[in-house]
């Protein structure tokens, strides 16, 4: 043990250069002394060598090997980073694999089929083609002008990845470069978190942050191989253009202004979701305003995004005048005044001194953000600017969507979060990001504003929607990684404080505020001596106990350890089980435990394939409108991109009426078959009955005198599909076509629906205006033909009653009139 | 199944009658059947004036097991008579089931019927929309018909009792001819089958009852019941006698409601009214006309052509782009048989067809103009010019010409209508001077601010260089 006496720089001398430099002194710390620890990181070579020239003699909780040069250690450092960051892609990659090799390489779920479906046309037609492409199949009949109505980033990145390999002689299957474009931005996204962490905080926090968002559940939801969707690539752009915002902020320079603005035009053109940036970035420039930390640097950084941003965005067909006329987008624009302004009152300032001029030009800047604010309200109210967008709405009022718009609220994505799901996605991360948050508290340089702004703008969004759990994700990954690295660095650093006298005294001299700096800065001042001597319960010794001790370290550090295991059980665990199911594909558990694979919908598409007209329109809930349209290659009503709401009600008012309704509907949209989703054999709970009260709900909407919902509840208010089902439930399309001839399956038992575990009953279903044409092997599918007029003119009930062997004791006609009435003519 | 039939006809014809070639737009293969108590023979004149028209007639009892009409998914004849109003039982091939299968399939089918009708019958025409009233009731003309018969035979007038304007189904000549000798035939009454059409009424003075004297406690029965609980008397024009129903598919089907009306004892015969005039009855050129109709051997239309193009094009395109200018063009030709007795497509003239550019609604309906330059292989051409809507979707060019007696045109083809592709709208609008000025002016000044930004940074180089140390 050196003695108490040989400490050189007294308390006081190290104070200054802790309030200069509060944070560079735990890097100079981590960087010489704990080269052991691959996940530290260093900074430039200079504070190596004065922290080198420092630490002549300390008291170390464990050795360290000595006589390495600083260059070898900044080299290895470098070089073990690089592998770690690779290590890290290679896992967000592999971890995202599941779905190929349980499954096959196939695009999963719902719009993945029309991003596929587009991409093929990018691909084979070229882009132009693509631009102006119409899909008369979409949306039959109205069509839908698909170039200019979707957001055509992920398309094009992976036809420029597709002509890149081409070009290099790869003749890669345009799919296989769609299924694996999301792994593979995911681990770029990896590489974005740690750039953007580590302008936050240390390299080695940038590492950690990388690695969480490598493997976050709440990430990999949306970016497993086969999700080929917006998201895939949306959350890279995201990432990399908070990065490039937050360099361009710190450096001021217009070059990483524009750098940003590239980036966040990509991100326009990939995703919808790009308005968070665009909200975002203001709020951030807003509250350093606020906060009296405007600068020069903040008005290039913000300057050169804005107008040059604004301007990529504008390029995409889809938003075209968007930034410049919806309420969305306001908050940039006026930021961009502001700061006008702002600008203008600084230089007239220091050019002009003088109270009352500062005071006339207050005045001024006051008056022109009214005047501007006043005019944004009546251009808003005379229609010029769109107020917000419903989605947005459904933002502030969870219930908003509900009540005013039910194809929103209809989409499970858009539900408030569970609880639970935060765990579920995030694990631990979730406890360590308030931590994460508070330190950004503690430093409060203008990176970390940025973070704390995220921070509570996202938690907010993603408590409202599931479907933002996404945008949370990586600022948790983020937080989380600086506490826990923080944590890490306070347990590893081997150095060891020599008394908890002079500690005090060396924080007592300074303000409270500054203490952990002070604290490590004093620590490391006090060291003039490299030496290692057991602490702890090794130690045994008097004043060896305590946090420092190495018993103490290697407890915490063995449970921080534990915790990240687990995060990594954890979340392999939930990305092989809950995230990995293309949903196109089933599997299901044979007795003997073997895989057994639930083909039902690829095997239903393929019949309509090969089994019907090229032109035969097919209706079925809009759910399946991209898959049918991607893999049965056939019109629908309506698909995914749910922007008609009447079109959708149609098909919901023909789904939820009797047949004597549905039919002149279905004849007028010229339907020659009818899909429905059954999951009553297999316990497939998102089948069509349990999705069927939103169709009610849809088409109620716009027709409230047809369609009401409580005709489709008991009297006692229950969902039943059993003997109690009212009867407009059991004279509905869909509950017709869903147990249509059901009972027969089961040989005379009592027949029964495991999804919603009753029994139906076994008065056979008698369906007048539909032929069955199809049922999947595992009834999930079921496709029915939608009869013609009869040719003879009778009704089709007739026409099914004198089938069945029934006689007509009095003619059609004879009830209505005596005869001769007046025949209307029958349509096509 | 149409095209097939019309393919194999002449195949049918060579094989069997050289001498004789087919009228029928369809083929010629009839299947008559007869009940056992219908002697063949007393309708002699009738068969021979089919098979003179170059019919193939094969006679089949109703309970004929070999009678198939559709076998292995072909038809085995073109037309269908059924003669076999009482009979009580049908072979499975001839049971009403079958027939309406034989007709969706595409054979034309004449019904003949009688006061006796079978309670299976009537059903099986209830199917149809007829009403038959009720049995061994007959229709009854105190004053009108021939000298020497019961009432039940009914003279009845061709200018008052025909329907006209029913297209092809009766010749002028037929419907100015002399009147029809209507045999005790029953009543129908006609629902509202909108494919029904009247061809031939009860007259005024007709009426529906039982043609014999009542017995005394009978009328005393009626006197007291005072004709409650009868059906209500159907009588002048509500009671059909004969009626056709052309399926949506153009299949025809005839309901003659006494057989009697094609028996040899009224064909082409002579008969005095009750006024003691002598007039040639009209029930040859009736039945003539009348199976000529079924038969698809006049009002007949087929399409021969349809197309669509873009102005200053030839062929059709999948998509137009909005406001296109738009010509829609559709060739009709019509059925007739020349002189020699053969089939032939000729000229189909009309003035009232019109096309709907339609996507769930009709966004523009014009009339289809006969195009009296264009010359056609065979038929006419109609044509219409117009400018495609400023609204993208899917629509259909369609035409329905719905007329009864002729066959119904019905013709629906999609083309999408699309908007401007990006290089396709004007790229100098003069309406937008004031924003190209604009747009000119600020680049120029920027450039301008640029430019005397730059030179006076050089100048004052080292006073920014101060400036920038200070803060």
């Amino acid at each position: 043990m050196p003695p108490k006496a040989a400490k050189s720089p007294s308390p006081a001398s190290a104070a200054p250069s802790a309030q200069t430099q509060p944070t560079t002194l735990p890097r100079k710390a981590s960087a010489d002394l704990l080269s052991t620890n691959d996940s530290q990181g260093a900074t430039d070579n200079a504070i190596i060598e004065n922290a080198a020239a420092a630490t002549k003699s300390r008291k170390l909780a464990y050795p360290l090997p000595a006589g390495i040069s600083p260059t070898t250690i900044n080299n290895t450092q470098s070089l073990l980073r690089f592998i770690i960051l690779a290590l890290i892609c290679g896992a967000a990659i592999g971890s995202r694999l599941f779905a190929v090799i349980r499954f096959e390489s196939v695009i999963h779920e719902f719009d993945p089929w029309f991003n596929f479906r587009a991409s093929k046309v990018l691909v084979n037609e070229g882009f132009y083609e693509f631009w102006n492409w119409f899909d008369p199949t979409a949306w039959y009949p109205l069509g839908r002008t698909v170039g200019t109505t979707l957001y055509p980033g992920l398309m094009v990145t992976s036809g420029l990845i597709w002509h890149a390999l081409r070009l290099i002689n790869m003749p890669v299957d345009i799919r296989n470069v769609c299924v694996l474009l999301a792994p593979g931005f995911a681990g770029l996204t990896a590489w974005a978190t740690y750039l953007f962490t580590t302008e936050m905080s240390t390299p080695s926090a940038g590492l950690l942050a990388a690695a969480f968002i490598g493997i976050a559940p709440g990430y990999i939801s949306r970016s497993v191989a086969g999700s080929y969707d917006n998201e895939a690539i949306a959350i890279f752009l995201l990432m990399s253009s908070f990065y490039f915002w937050i360099k361009a902020l710190k450096t001021g320079s217009s070059l990483w202004g524009m750098v940003t603005a590239l980036f966040y035009g990509w991100m326009v053109a990939a995703w919808g979701g790009y308005v968070f940036i665009t909200n975002m970035i203001p709020l951030h420039a807003f509250v350093l305003i606020l906060m009296g930390r405007f600068n020069n640097r903040l008005y290039t950084a913000y300057s050169s995004w804005y107008v040059i941003g604004t301007i990529a965005s504008m390029q995409v067909p889809f938003v075209e005048f968007l930034p410049i006329r919806t309420s969305e987008h306001m908050a940039a624009l006026g930021v961009f005044g502001l700061l006008q302004l702002i600008a203008f009152v600084e230089t007239v300032r220091r050019l002009v001194p003088g109270k009352q001029f500062q005071l006339l030009l207050r005045a001024f800047v006051v008056a022109v953000f009214i005047v501007s604010f006043a005019a944004l309200v009546v251009l808003t109210f005379s229609g010029w600017i769109a107020p917000f967008a419903g989605r947005f709405y459904s933002l502030w009022d969870t219930g908003y969507a509900k009540v005013h718009m039910p194809i929103i609220a209809s989409v499970s994505e858009h539900q408030p979060t569970a609880w639970p799901s935060f765990f579920f996605d995030l694990e631990m991360l979730i406890f360590f990001f308030p931590a994460g948050v508070f330190w950004c508290f503690k430093e409060l340089r203008d990176e970390q504003v940025f973070i704390i702004i995220y921070a509570t703008l996202s938690a907010y969004f993603a408590g409202v929607m599931v479907r933002l759990m996404l945008v949370i994700t990586p600022v948790v990954c983020v937080s989380a990684a600086i506490a826990f690295s923080k944590l890490l660095e306070a347990y590893i650093d081997p150095v060891v404080p020599e008394s908890e006298d002079e500690i005090e005294e060396a924080t007592s001299s300074q303000p409270m505020s500054k203490a952990k700096a002070k604290k490590i800065a004093a620590a490391a001042a006090q060291k003039d001596k490299v030496e290692f001597s057991f602490t702890g319960i090794l130690g045994g010794g008097k004043g060896t106990k305590g946090i420092f001790g190495l018993d103490t370290r290697f407890a915490v550090v063995s449970i921080l350890s534990l915790f990240l295991f687990l995060f990594v059980f954890h979340c392999t665990w939930v990305t092989s089980t809950a995230y990995s199911s293309p949903s196109v594909v089933l599997a299901s558990r044979n007795p003997d435990g073997s895989q057994n694979i639930i083909d039902d919908f690829r095997e239903a598409y393929y019949w309509i394939r090969q089994n019907t007209e090229k032109d035969a329109v097919v209706m079925s809930w809009w759910d399946y409108g991209y898959q049918i349209a991607g893999m049965a290659d056939r019109p629908t009503l309506v698909d995914n991109n749910t922007w008609n709401n009447t079109h959708i009600a149609t098909v919901g008012k023909a789904m939820s009426s009797n047949e004597d309704v549905a039919y002149p509907i279905l004849r007028k949209h010229d339907v020659d078959y009818v899909l429905v989703i059954f999951g009553g054999l297999l316990g497939y709970s998102g089948d069509d009955i349990n999705k069927f009260l939103w169709m009610v709900r849809i088409a109620q909407g716009v027709w409230p005198d047809e369609v009401q919902e409580i005709n489709y509840f008991t009297q006692r208010g229950e969902y039943a599909v059993d003997d109690r089902a009212t009867p407009t439930m059991k004279n509905s399309l869909m509950y017709k076509m869903s147990y249509y001839r059901f009972h027969e399956l089961f040989g005379g038992h009592p027949a029964q629906d495991r999804v919603r575990g009753q029994q139906i009953p076994a008065t056979g279903i008698q369906l007048d205006t539909l032929d069955e044409a199809f049922t999947s092997e595992n009834w999930i599918v079921r496709i029915y033909k939608v009869k013609k007029e009869d040719p003879i003119g009778r009704e089709h009930k007739a026409v099914t009653a004198w089938e069945g062997g029934k006689k007509l004791r009095k003619s059609a006609s004879s009830t209505v009139a005596a005869g001769g009435g007046n025949k209307g003519r029958p349509s096509m | 199944m149409r095209p097939s039939a019309f393919l194999l006809a002449p195949f049918v014809g060579l094989a069997t009658l050289l001498s004789v070639s087919a009228r029928s737009s369809t083929g010629d293969r009839v299947l008559v059947v007869l009940e056992p108590s219908v002697k063949k023979d007393d309708y002699s004149k009738f068969w021979a004036s089919l098979q003179e028209r170059g019919f193939e007639l094969t006679f089949k009892e109703p309970k004929d097991r070999d009678a198939n009409l559709v076998k292995y998914g072909e038809t085995q004849y073109d037309h269908l008579i059924v003669y076999a109003p009482s009979a009580k039982s049908f072979s499975p091939s001839l049971s009403p089931k079958s027939i309406i299968q034989a007709q969706y399939s595409g054979i034309n089918t004449l019904f003949f019927l009688s006061p006796e009708l079978t309670e299976s019958t009537r059903e099986f025409m209830r199917e149809y929309d007829l009403e038959f009233v009720d049995p061994s009731t007959t229709l009854i003309d105190a004053f009108s018909h021939p000298s020497g018969s019961p009432a039940s035979t009914v003279l009845l007038s061709s200018t008052s009792s025909l329907v006209p304007n029913n297209g092809e189904i009766l010749s002028p000549s037929t419907l100015s001819g002399g009147p029809i000798v209507y045999p005790s035939g029953t009543v129908h009454v006609a629902g509202q089958n909108p494919y029904l059409v009247d061809v031939l009424h009860a007259s005024k003075t007709s009426y529906v009852g039982q043609d014999k004297a009542l017995s005394g406690d009978e009328a005393e029965v009626e006197k007291s019941i005072g004709g409650k609980g009868k059906e209500p008397v159907v009588s002048g024009k509500k009671a059909s006698l004969v009626s056709a129903l052309q399926s949506r598919d153009n299949v025809r089907i005839g309901f003659v409601g006494s057989g009697g009306l094609a028996s040899d004892e009224w064909w082409g015969k002579s008969v005095q009214n009750t006024d003691g005039k002598t007039l040639e009855t009209g029930n040859a050129a009736f039945i003539t006309d009348f199976t000529k109709w079924i038969f698809q051997e006049t009002g007949v239309v087929k399409i021969v052509d349809s197309t669509h193009f873009r102005e200053g094009e030839v062929e059709p395109r999948e998509m137009y782009t909005k406001k296109d200018e738009i010509t829609y063009s559709l060739t009709l030709a019509k059925h007739y048989t020349t002189s020699n007795g053969t089939s032939a497509w000729g000229p189909f003239e009309v003035d009232d067809i019109q096309l709907d550019f339609t996507m769930l609604d009709p966004h523009i309906r014009t009339a289809l103009v006969q195009d009296k330059s264009a010359t056609p292989e065979v038929g006419s051409v109609y044509a219409a010019k117009f400018n495609a809507p400023d609204r993208h979707g899917v629509f259909k060019f369609v035409v329905e010409y719905w007329r009864p007696g002729w066959t119904y045109i019905r013709t629906s083809t999609k083309a999408s209508v699309v908007p401007l592709r990006h290089d396709e709208y004007p790229r100098f609008i003069t309406g937008a001077w004031p924003y190209y000025i604009a747009t000119i002016s600020t680049s120029i000044t920027f450039l301008l601010f640029c430019g005397l930004w730059v030179s006076l940074a050089e100048q004052d180089k080292k006073k920014v260089n101060k400036g920038k140390k200070a803060e």
